[in-house]
């Protein structure tokens, strides 16, 4: 009964809270049982914040049984990447750098958290100062995949996405640079947003690359993740970065469906160079919307070669500044492949910065025009499936080993350098039964008419309600 | 094997730039560095070509009123 609780939808439990069928506690001891059995061998918690969650959880039900209901959030259990500040709390970005620090304030995301009447389980495992796809962590353990132990549950919010997808608590906040909430959402076979840059305030996570840096939910639903996204997204005088422009109310469109919609696809880019069951599983996903009433349209993107280049010298060159201090005063307490990175980082010329940065106003205009002939784009989140743990290199096709970082950015990378939203949602699973997600990329701040296209493909099929059976690894 | 001018490249500017690197961080860097600057160069290349001589790096910003300073009216 534990186990099935804990595997409940937010939008579930939220309701069985409301009628008082189960309480916060209740909640919080289903995550909590997960999580004795499981984080030893998945590592997707760096810390169980059981006494505070277990407060937390009291205060919920007092506040419930006194009238105060603070939304479909009350009550609820989630993990919060460690890169994300809670005041009081030890927050280690999954690195010794930090040692034993505890923010003094929380971070805005957490503040509003609260506000929801969300309970935090605990800190979740990540790739070191998230600089990394893989979660391989030198210091609190790699980070496994619930699917097949065996395997990397992809990253830098890997152990977000490990404990989601294993039940381990209702849903996760991650933070994506590069790909790193959309990358472990596919791999792990749960759903994560991106959000449109400065949609969602960075105050108090610690940055990996400030002018890419977002934050957002990772959920089991799509519906989930529109609740979190409710409680998360807006202005934030604290972070200059965010912007003015009005929320919505991200579960009002949910259910308007995909007739008549547009869908924009690249396949000269998309869909060349990827893992057969991979490609197969994201056009089968186009086939249903497309069965649902949606339009499938043939875009060229003109610019898209040189992304991955442009990420790399952006996302290594910001790093770097934010590390210099630290890179020189004790890099041995840096992992030894973000030690490298970073060190990369600083030998990079300013130029090749720029140029990159002017890339970027080139990608994103062709985006932003391409937006007038169609309405979303879908596309794989990444070219393959999980892969071993610890694994450097990762074959695609033809037996050919490739770099890890430069393979897994391929798709990820073009939303994060436009500032665009995306969603992961699971589509599939290969012929290992690994799951397989599909990105579906949005004009700016059309976070909800993402939701409605994820929500549409999930009443239609029922990738997402396949669970990994951890008991048979 | 990296090319031994990226490794004496990374040796010369972490020296100047108060990066402390022993030989085999040396080796680590110029390994990854080789390549991402061959890539680097060639998208500094593309973006040199005069269809993008207009083109202001993303990262500009919009300059917003401070009350008081600058008169409103027009």
């Amino acid at each position: 009964m534990s186990s099935e609780l804990a595997r409940l939808s937010i939008a579930t439990a939220a309701k069985l809270v409301r009628s008082g069928e189960v309480s916060p506690t209740e909640l919080l001891n289903a995550s909590l049982q997960e999580i004795a059995r499981n984080n030893s061998t998945l590592r997707a918690f760096i810390s169980v914040t059981e006494e505070t969650a277990r407060k937390a959880a009291t205060a919920a039900e007092l506040l419930l049984s006194a009238g105060y209901d603070l939304g479909p959030l009350h009550g609820i259990p989630l993990g919060i990447k460690d890169n994300v500040g809670i005041q009081g709390q030890r927050t280690t970005a999954g690195s010794k750098v930090l040692g034993n620090w505890h923010p003094d304030k929380d971070a805005t995301v957490i503040a509003k958290l609260k506000q929801a009447g969300s309970v935090f389980v605990g800190k979740t495992n990540m790739h070191e100062f998230a600089w990394g796809g893989t979660s391989a962590n030198p210091h609190y353990g790699h980070v496994r995949n619930p699917w097949d132990t065996s395997k990397f549950p992809a990253g830098s919010s890997g152990g977000s996405g490990a404990a989601v997808a294993a039940g381990l608590c209702f849903g996760a906040l991650g933070t994506d640079t590069g790909g790193s909430i959309r990358l472990p959402s596919a791999i792990n076979g749960v759903v994560g947003l991106r959000p449109t840059y400065g949609r969602v305030s960075n105050s108090g996570i610690i940055p990996l690359a400030w002018s890419m840096d977002t934050a957002g939910p990772m959920t089991r639903t799509v519906e989930d993740c529109a609740l979190m996204f409710n409680a998360i997204a807006g202005p934030d005088p604290t972070d200059p970065a965010t912007s003015p422009v009005p929320v919505d109310d991200y579960l009002s469109r949910l259910s308007s469906g995909v007739r008549g919609l547009r869908i924009g696809v690249v396949p000269r880019y998309f869909f060349s160079h990827l893992q057969a069951d991979v490609k197969r599983a994201v056009e089968q996903a186009l086939q249903t919307f497309e069965g649902l009433g949606a339009q499938l349209v043939e875009v060229d993107i003109k610019h898209i070669e040189g992304n991955i280049s442009a990420q790399l010298t952006i996302e290594s060159a910001e790093p770097s500044a934010y590390h210099q201090k630290s890179l020189r005063e004790r890099p041995g307490d840096y992992g030894d492949d973000v030690r490298t990175l970073l060190e990369v980082g600083e030998l990079l010329l300013a130029t090749h910065y720029l140029q990159a940065q002017r890339y970027r106003s080139v990608l994103r205009a062709e985006f932003i025009e391409a937006f007038k002939e169609v309405d979303v784009f879908v596309c794989p989140t990444l070219p393959f499936t999980a892969t071993a743990l610890g694994a450097t290199t990762v074959v695609i096709e033809n037996g050919v080993e490739e770099d890890m970082l430069s393979a897994i950015m391929q798709f990820t990378g073009v939303p994060s350098l436009t500032g665009l939203p995306s969603l992961n949602v699971p589509c599939g699973f290969d012929s290992s039964g690994l799951p397989v997600g599909m990105q579906i990329i949005g004009a700016p701040f059309s976070e909800s008419k993402l939701f409605s296209v994820g929500h549409a493909f999930q009443s239609a099929t029922d990738f997402h309600t396949k669970s990994p059976n951890l008991g048979s690894n | 094997m990296p090319n031994s001018s990226v490794e004496q490249l990374v040796r010369t500017t972490a020296e100047h730039s108060n990066l402390p690197l022993e030989d085999g961080r040396v080796a680590a860097v110029s390994q990854v560095l080789e390549v991402w600057l061959k890539d680097a160069n060639a998208l500094s290349a593309k973006m040199s070509a005069p269809e993008f001589a207009q083109v202001s790096p993303i990262t500009g910003f919009l300059q917003t009123v401070v009350h008081g300073e600058v008169s409103h009216e027009q």
